[in-house]
């Protein structure tokens, strides 16, 4: 007997290095995002840690607890333990894998698990998922398709077996996302950037551990734009925000032993802060660190310039220049101004500094419509 | 002295002394070349220490930032804040430029809660239909246990 469907759930995601974003095209604003990390404790931990979630579902806020089941050769079902997200990188032995190696089977299809329990608790049979990724990743992209379509099955913390199916996969580059979100703010709905066809717009996106920068020309249909980008393999590189967060520790130890040397680590926010403001806030002071943030973005900045210069004719011939992605709006005070690696008059952030690490998916939800109206009425007319 | 003193023109007749027309010009040729709000605030502060306290001056040079606000820009977050207070209490001593002021639109500050969401909701009419072309070839799956 064929089960009836349920009602279709257009889906997009991005697994990024750092984050995992995710949202219901249906509902704009409800993104769902956790840590992207992963653990695969043992049986005494896992049930331990099922006990602390019932008793305090909190802890559960940006992690997913489950046993996803597998079949092996001879189709018998086994299943594996998992924390997925904040909970994972807490304790034990958290896992992290960038780049294509994460595109494999027991890797990226628990990533998705996490996400899909989180979005759908009770399960969903009938699923349209559109999954972002980094243009240098396009010879995998059948691969990511694979691993993620068809059917996923997990045990829940209550021990409720709950199924996912994932109809249709879509891929799409990630930084497009930021282009579309930069064209869709108010600014261009007025066009004081006299923005018009013809036009070229350099594309940055700085990621967890993969940057990218893309030529993009601006069309028109009517008074509508259509975005064509143009991607190069030299203009992605794998360095991000991670890369400069990790150097960065190491240099506000090394440079003011007196002030880091005897915090066990070194928190997030205040890595931001000092990224942002070449300042952090020390026991309620502001304490500078401009040289700590300089040695630790520069490596980054010299990837960035190198490539700008070589392969985008130092910006000479673009209009704008579009920054996105998490660590986008970190880097932005080195990248604009007339201080800027870029020495460009014109350089914008695609999104406002707290939600631009949303500005990618946000972006490609709206092309995302645009697809699934096309989609739906060619079959309409079939 | 200064050389130049805007309270010696009379405003309400519509007198537009080229000094003040100067400095809107300055204030917007600057926000272009990347100058943006510090520029603004530095020709503000320049503007009180010429002895240019009238409101109406200082008025005109939020104004200014109003307007290149309203068009886009977008000043820092820790300057948000100063920047739309003072707006604000301008905007209700000047009375003299409440006709101009009505002619602004100031929806555009985006220092202004829910700019986000409304903006989105209401802005992305700008990308044609094709922008679908931009997603790769889809692959279906079928649930095997059908």
């Amino acid at each position: 007997m064929v089960k009836e469907l349920d009602p279709i759930a257009n889906w997009i995601a991005d697994f990024g290095n750092s984050f995992m974003k995710d949202s219901l095209v249906s509902a704009y604003g409800n993104e769902d995002v956790i840590p992207h990390v992963m653990q695969k404790p043992a049986n005494a931990t896992y049930q331990a840690e099922v006990r602390r979630a019932k008793t305090t579902p909190r802890v559960m806020k940006d992690s997913a607890l489950f046993e996803k089941i597998y079949k092996d050769d001879k189709g018998v079902e086994y299943k594996v333990a998992y924390f997925v997200g904040e909970r994972a990188a807490s304790s034990g032995q958290p896992v992290r894998v960038t780049g294509p190696g994460k595109y494999v089977t027991g890797y990226f299809d628990v990533l998705l698990a996490a996400k899909l329990l989180r979005r759908f608790p009770n399960g969903h049979n009938n699923i349209r998922l559109a999954v972002a990724h980094p243009p240098d990743a396009i010879s995998y992209v059948d691969k990511i398709m694979k691993v993620l379509g068809g059917v996923h099955k997990v045990i829940d913390i209550h021990g409720k077996p709950i199924k996912f199916v994932v109809r249709e996969v879509i891929p799409w580059d990630e930084c497009v996302g930021g282009i579309l979100r930069f064209m869709a703010l108010k600014a261009q709905e007025f066009n004081p950037l006299s923005l018009d066809e013809g036009n070229r717009l350099l594309l940055v996106d700085v990621g967890g551990q993969v940057s990218s920068m893309t030529e993009v020309l601006l069309d028109k249909d009517k008074d509508d734009f259509i975005i064509n980008p143009m991607f190069i393999p030299e203009g992605t590189f794998d360095l991000g925000i991670q890369n400069v967060s990790t150097l960065l520790v190491d240099e506000l130890r090394s440079l003011y032993p007196d002030e880091f040397q005897d915090m066990r680590s070194i928190p997030l926010n205040m890595l931001e802060e000092a990224m942002l403001k070449n300042q952090v806030t020390l026991a309620g002071e502001p304490f500078g660190c401009e040289q700590a943030v300089m040695n630790a973005t520069a490596p980054i900045l010299d990837r960035l310039q190198g490539i700008y210069k070589n392969y985008f004719r130092n910006g000479r011939n673009f209009h704008h220049i579009v920054v996105t992605g998490g660590g986008g709006g970190l880097l932005f005070p080195s990248l604009q101004g007339k201080t800027g690696i870029f020495r460009h008059g014109h350089v914008h952030l695609a999104d406002t500094v707290s939600r631009i690490h949303l500005a990618n998916l946000r972006g490609q939800m709206e092309a995302f419509k645009r697809w699934i109206e096309r989609e739906d009425s060619i079959q309409g007319t079939r | 002295m200064p050389k130049y003193d805007p309270r010696d023109y009379d405003y309400s007749n519509g007198d537009e002394p080229i000094e003040r027309r100067h400095l809107q010009t300055r204030l917007h040729n600057k926000a272009r070349d990347g100058g943006r709000e510090r520029d603004a605030i530095q020709m503000i502060d320049w503007c009180k220490k010429q002895g240019w306290d009238d409101r109406k001056v200082i008025t005109e040079s939020l104004l200014a930032l109003a307007q290149m606000m309203n068009e886009g820009y977008d000043p820092p977050a820790n300057q948000q804040a100063f920047l739309t207070k003072q707006l604000q209490d301008m905007i209700t001593v000047a009375s003299a430029h409440i006709q101009m002021l009505s002619k602004l639109d100031l929806s555009g500050l985006r220092s202004q809660p829910a700019w986000n969401e409304k903006t989105w909701q209401a802005s992305a009419s700008v990308l044609s239909p094709e922008t679908a072309n931009l997603f790769g070839t889809s692959k279906k799956f079928e649930d095997d246990e059908d």
